[in-house]
């Protein structure tokens, strides 16, 4: 019986498929975008070397994620990073990485896991598109709260006895006991008395 | 997405976001008797000839229904489901979880309008504007791929 990474060797390389897209050879990779769509390499000889490139494809898929359809100033920060990290080009909003013709074949190899890694990266920075709805703590403890099969109702506005108006952000019944929960989180240090402040009171 | 009331009474114009890139796109809003907060986009990759058309709702910011050609994808339990599919949303898998659109968008993605038709026609949309011809790639003069030619 083989070694597991004896198995690893003999079938990994049967995880890219290659065939050829007009000027270029395309190599389907084993590897995908955040929905689940497969990212394509594509591979070109040129004067003195060769090419992989995406032809595109990332930032095609990660401007059309967002609301707005553009990148934001986040993105652009972390996309020349990854860019620098993986010794990019962009050019057409094609990402490129360019080899000479001295380069061997355990490189282009090597090459090719090397730019797939930097256009899943890429591709992740779809979580920071402005306009994309975040969990957040309070969608936590909902989530916690039904879990535990517990019956509650969120952010509805209550008149306490004093007819002034609360918006807690649990209102939840068990075996007969009301109890009102409010999360206690702040988006920073100075709002925390206050918040503190109007529960208690 | 099985609300009839859902409609496009603009015009569709391509717009080349950038100079220089193979992708162009539009986004047109959606409007129903329901006002749901939804848009279509749509871009396209000229040299790939990969097209995506995507319902978005506007709150969430999230891919609620799409069209995919050109590009495989892999389900999350493995399975492959073709280049061109359907994404539709669930709670459990969001927008990961594609289907084969064999059987209702048989036009090629080089065909937009047609597509676009197709499209609509699947998602209730009811098209009530025109939709113009992708524009022409354009390169600047000084254009340079460092070698690279896309276009002989």
């Amino acid at each position: 019986m083989n070694s597991p990474c004896q198995e690893i060797a003999d079938n990994i390389g049967t995880l890219f498929i290659c065939s050829e897209f007009k000027y270029f050879i395309k190599i389907t990779t084993p590897f995908i975008y955040p929905d689940g769509d497969v990212i394509d390499i594509f591979y070109r000889r040129i004067e003195g070397g060769f090419i992989l490139t995406d032809l595109g494809e990332t930032l095609r898929w990660l401007e059309s994620q967002s609301v707005s359809g553009m990148r934001n100033e986040k993105q652009k920060e972390l996309i020349e990073t990854i860019r620098l990290t993986h010794n990019l080009e962009v050019k057409r909003d094609m990402f490129i990485a360019r080899f000479n013709s001295n380069t061997n074949n355990t490189k282009l190899a090597s090459s090719v896991l090397e730019i797939g890694q930097a256009l899943v990266r890429l591709s992740d920075l779809w979580v920071l598109q402005i306009g994309r709805k975040n969990k957040t703590i309070i969608d936590s403890v909902e989530d916690f709260i039904k879990n535990l099969n517990i019956s509650y109702e969120r952010e509805q506005v209550y008149t306490g006895g004093t007819d002034r108006n609360w918006r807690p952000h649990f209102y939840t019944t068990v075996k007969g006991n009301n109890v009102l929960t409010h999360v206690l989180n702040a988006d920073n240090k100075s709002n925390t008395k206050p918040i503190l402040c109007m529960v208690n009171t | 997405m099985s609300n009839e009331t859902k409609r496009i009474t603009e015009n569709i114009t391509w717009v080349g976001d950038k100079k220089n890139s193979e992708t162009v796109k539009f986004r047109v809003p959606v409007v129903s008797d329901q006002d749901y907060p939804i848009f279509v986009d749509r871009s396209y990759n000229r040299y790939l000839e990969r097209l995506s058309y995507k319902v978005i709702h506007k709150e969430i910011g999230r891919r609620i229904y799409g069209l995919d050609m050109g590009k495989e994808h892999r389900n999350p339990d493995g399975a492959l489901v073709g280049e061109n599919h359907l994404h539709k949303w669930s709670e459990e898998y969001e927008d990961r979880k594609a289907y084969s659109a064999q059987q209702c968008i048989f036009s090629p993605a080089n065909k937009p309008l047609e597509v676009w038709k197709e499209f609509c026609a699947e998602a209730n949309i009811n098209f009530l504007g025109a939709m113009e011809e992708i524009p022409f790639v354009q390169l600047e003069v000084d254009f340079d791929l460092g070698g690279i030619t896309l276009y002989e």
